[in-house]
């Protein structure tokens, strides 16, 4: 076994366990099985495919995360950074524990996968619909997370986007999420201060599942072979609330600007250059 | 008028003025372990992403000229949850607002807890959830 490591590259051993790793998170057995076809096409029995979708879990409300878990896990699950990503990281651990945190999403450019659903603080919530759940969420770079459970493979050469492309299974009340085609612009952020760049061959492995009525976990495998040594799991903590009072509401990232502007007709107008 | 306003805001900025900043960003660079306690006149709400902004033309510890301080909030999604409203301040208001300063000696802070004197009506983010729920 030994020799085995000595004569193989390690991203070349790490990308071998990937691959094992999305064979084993094929469509297996569901309990839920819902009357639509793959490929986003119009479902042969739209009354079905809508009935079902009274059966998966309910997923209602809107989802706050756990932000106290979220410091917890900052220094108590800390990723196998590779060395280099590891030097990255200490440095801006060292500026934000002395007050100068990095701004790396003062630029207002999406948080994108995996970031969204480690480090946001604002709500989320989930939308059923027919070979597709949707994530929405609000402010924070939280953007939308389309999530297809129609049974499609990944594209064999997807364009790369800020939350990748994801296909998922329902394993009983667990929603076994495959995610790739990540942009490698888009961080693997473990503070709002702190993360790298994701390397551009990340693959995300979810399980999201409640643990009691209220609270959602999200099980979170990150293989990214550029950054990390091997695959990374981390948890993070979701707390439901129901009710229209605490609905999620429009949030625009550079909305911040704390001058009016007005253009030459007196209309009020936005206008991002006064930051260039 | 574009340039007029690039100048308002360099002005601010050179005068030492937190102008707030953008995107989901850290808070260490305020010091959270004090909070001090400020007294003053608000001159403007902020209700907007990503961060709700509270300025305060706060009353200067023996007479003189007041000083115009900005407190950070988070979002108004958030604030929303929590009882807040676009209308939980309006320009005239006296408050007194506890909030942990910038570690940098400029003129903001985040901002913790906010007390509207006429009413003594007192303002919290509540980011935990058996926080939000409770009456």
């Amino acid at each position: 076994m030994t020799k085995f490591f000595e004569r193989t590259p390690r991203r070349a051993v790490i990308k071998a366990l990937n691959a094992l790793l999305i064979l084993a998170v094929l469509p297996s057995s569901t309990a839920i099985s819902v009357a639509v076809t793959a490929g986003n096409q119009a479902p042969a029995d739209r009354t079905a495919a809508w009935a079902d979708i009274a059966k998966l879990p309910d997923w209602d409300g809107i989802w706050l995360p756990h932000i106290g878990d979220q410091r917890d896990q900052e220094k108590g699950n800390v990723a196998p950074w590779s060395e280099a990503s590891a030097e990255i990281i200490n440095n801006m651990m060292k500026a934000e524990d002395e007050g100068r945190p990095a701004g790396i999403f003062n630029d207002c450019m999406p948080e994108g996968m995996p970031t969204w659903m480690m480090i946001s603080h604002n709500a989320m919530e989930f939308q059923y619909s027919p070979g597709r759940i949707t994530l929405l969420g609000e402010s924070d770079g939280n953007r939308l997370r389309r999530i297809y459970t129609d049974g499609r493979a990944h594209p064999q050469d997807p364009d790369l986007t800020y939350h990748g492309h994801s296909i998922a299974h329902w394993e009983k009340e667990t929603l076994v999420v495959d995610t790739i085609g990540v942009d490698p612009d888009a961080y693997i952020a473990i503070t709002e201060a702190v993360g790298v760049r994701n390397g551009g061959d990340m693959h995300i492995v979810e399980r999201i599942y409640l643990v009691d009525e209220d609270t959602l976990h999200d099980e979170i495998t990150i293989i990214a072979p550029t950054v990390m040594t091997k695959p990374w799991k981390t948890t993070r903590i979701f707390k439901r609330l129901r009710g229209a009072q605490y609905d999620i509401v429009e949030g625009v990232c550079l909305m911040g600007m704390d001058i009016d502007q007005v253009d030459e007709d007196g209309n009020a107008v936005f206008d991002p250059s006064i930051f260039e | 008028m574009k340039n007029l306003c690039l100048l308002l805001g360099l002005f601010l900025v050179a005068a030492g003025i937190a102008v707030p900043a953008l995107g989901h960003h850290s808070v260490t660079m305020f010091d959270l372990k004090n909070t001090i306690t400020l007294t003053g006149t608000v001159k403007k709400f902020r209700w907007s992403n990503p961060h709700v902004i509270l300025w305060v033309d706060v009353d200067p510890p023996e007479g003189g000229e007041s000083q115009r301080w900005a407190f950070e909030l988070t979002s108004p999604g958030n604030l929303s949850r929590s009882g807040w409203s676009k209308r939980s301040f309006s320009p005239g208001d006296r408050v007194s607002i506890d909030n942990s300063p910038l570690k940098n000696g400029k003129t903001g802070g985040l901002l913790k807890r906010a007390v509207i004197l006429k009413t003594g009506e007192v303002l919290l983010f509540k980011w935990r959830k058996e926080q939000v729920t409770k009456p």
